[in-house]
């Protein structure tokens, strides 16, 4: 008994703490891996709607600012996609992207006609 | 020391693994979540105030250590982080002079919610997160020669922080009133002149720590409770019936809803002694989709551990398939006994016996020691110098 009182203290001191550990937000940053421009990376939202992660337009190679967000779990991708024979921006979806709270740095990429997501 | 390390790996392993079986939190279940603590805090209440109490305390912290315990389910997909639950309950009741009447205050706080981080103080207040106070505030007179008393007090709600996916909400200020006998208590709830919340409570069995009996026919009859509430989507009418099924140490517990006529939840819960200081517990749940959840628990003294228990589904916003660990203290005083909220009977408080065995004991051991040491010994003193005053 006498020990287990002495270990509650240190439970107490351990719950709660740790975000001290485990990063509650994401640091991200992407870069453009394709041959194309990409913008606008946004969280998308079941009701159709969206929130705007990474608003930066980007050329082939180009990387982002660091932006932080709120989005350590789950959640469905959106990215606006230059289509050069058009010259229309589309928009690609990567569904379910699992992320870890902490800096996360992104590849974007695409091989015949598919859009990869790949956190490097 | 093999074994200790093992143990805490199965329960990491325990932790994790129940975690991913897990159901997620629902935003309309943490939108519900003020309405369910201000319940819920009343009920506590309901449960500690019989005339005779002379205080109680009490202090629950949920522990969870990993993120994705309680994970929130929102539009745009699932979040990591954890449900909150802290409390801190004080109730203090003392005789005025020689009146016969007993005159009480409380205090119970509570905060709530989801947030991105755990903490003890500090919340991250994140993109997502709801964090809600709730304060019940009161003042009791009670006449324990004749059991009757009558409560009445503030309840307030203060919204720390509610992100833009959940409905609007605002600090409001609710009032409530109790009236409560040996054998029936009403409770009522109002935010203005609205009621939000009418409970009547048939309290029939007898319990030796409220001046009934300690065994016998009358310890078997049931509690029952009926709760309507207002101004809510969910089932107006909540009914509860306890049963004593073994000397006061075996309960049965059902909930149910009406009109929608549903069981809600059923306990089997064993104290090994009735002071319910310890408590062992089988449940089962009803989820609304029909599924049935069954889950059990520990109650110690200061902890508590469960697992899918139907009370911390209800809890913690209808998160289930998750191992919980709670920092967990509740005692009341009456008299010379101790209690935890409920029980039939209390646990002695022996400090004041013990106290005096302690005295005599001393008492004697100086006795003999001045005996043996009676004018057979003189104190010298060393080391002290007189000086010739000049």
């Amino acid at each position: 008994m006498k020990r287990f009182l002495l270990a509650l203290p240190a439970v107490l001191l351990v719950a709660g703490c740790s975000h001290y550990f485990i990063d509650s937000d994401v640091r991200l940053q992407i870069e453009n891996d394709s041959e194309t421009s990409i913008a606008r990376l946004t969280v998308d939202a079941d009701g159709g709607g969206e929130s705007v992660w990474i608003a930066d337009t980007l050329a082939p190679g180009a990387r982002s600012k660091v932006k932080t967000g709120d989005w350590v779990g789950t959640f469905d991708l959106g990215l606006s996609v230059l289509d050069s024979a058009t010259g229309t921006w589309e928009k690609v979806k990567f569904t379910s992207v699992s992320l870890d709270g902490g800096s996360v740095f992104v590849r974007i990429s695409e091989k015949d006609g598919k859009w990869f997501f790949d956190v490097k | 020391m093999t074994l200790k390390i093992k143990s805490a790996l199965c329960l990491c392993c325990a932790f994790a693994v129940t975690s991913v079986f897990g159901n997620d939190i629902t935003v309309d279940a943490l939108a519900r979540g003020g309405a369910f603590a201000r319940d819920r805090q009343l009920r506590d209440f309901e449960q500690v105030f019989k005339p005779g109490t002379s205080g109680f305390f009490g202090f629950d912290m949920m522990y969870l250590p990993l993120p994705t315990q309680t994970r929130l389910s929102s539009e745009y997909g699932t979040h990591d982080g954890y449900a909150f639950r802290h409390r801190l309950e004080g109730y203090f009741s003392a005789p005025v002079a020689r009146t016969g009447v007993d005159f009480g205050i409380l205090w119970f706080a509570e905060r709530h919610g989801w947030d991105n981080e755990d903490f003890i103080a500090f919340p991250y207040y994140g993109k997502f997160s709801v964090v809600r106070s709730e304060q019940l505030a009161g003042a009791t007179l009670s006449l324990p020669k004749y059991g009757l008393g009558a409560a009445g007090g503030i309840q307030y709600q203060n919204v720390e922080r509610i992100a833009d996916i959940y409905p609007d909400e605002s600090d409001t200020l609710y009032w409530w009133g109790e009236a409560t006998s040996r054998f029936a208590s009403a409770q009522a709830l109002f935010h203005g002149a609205d009621p939000r919340m009418i409970r009547l409570s048939l309290n029939l069995e007898s319990k030796e720590l409220w001046g009934g009996a300690s065994s016998g026919i009358t310890t078997y009859l049931p509690d029952w409770s009926v709760a309507r509430y207002y101004g809510d989507d969910r089932d107006s009418l909540r009914l509860t019936w306890e049963q004593n099924l073994v000397q006061q140490v075996v309960y049965a517990k059902v909930t149910g809803d009406y009109p929608s006529a549903r069981f809600h939840s059923a306990a089997l819960e064993l104290y090994p002694d009735p002071s319910r200081v310890i408590a062992f517990e089988v449940t089962c749940l009803r989820r609304r989709s029909g599924r049935l959840v069954w889950g059990g628990g520990v109650t110690l003294p200061v902890v508590r551990f469960g697992y899918n228990n139907a009370s911390d589904i209800d809890e913690f916003f209808g998160s289930s398939g998750t191992f919980v660990a709670e920092i967990h203290f509740a005692l009341g005083a009456s008299g010379d006994r101790l209690f935890s909220p409920g029980a039939a009977k209390g646990a002695p408080l022996d400090t004041e016996n013990l106290t005096t065995q302690k005295l005599k004991k001393t008492a004697a051991t100086l006795n003999e020691e001045s005996k043996d040491k009676s004018g057979a010994k003189e104190i010298t003193a060393k080391g002290i110098r007189r000086e010739k005053a000049q």
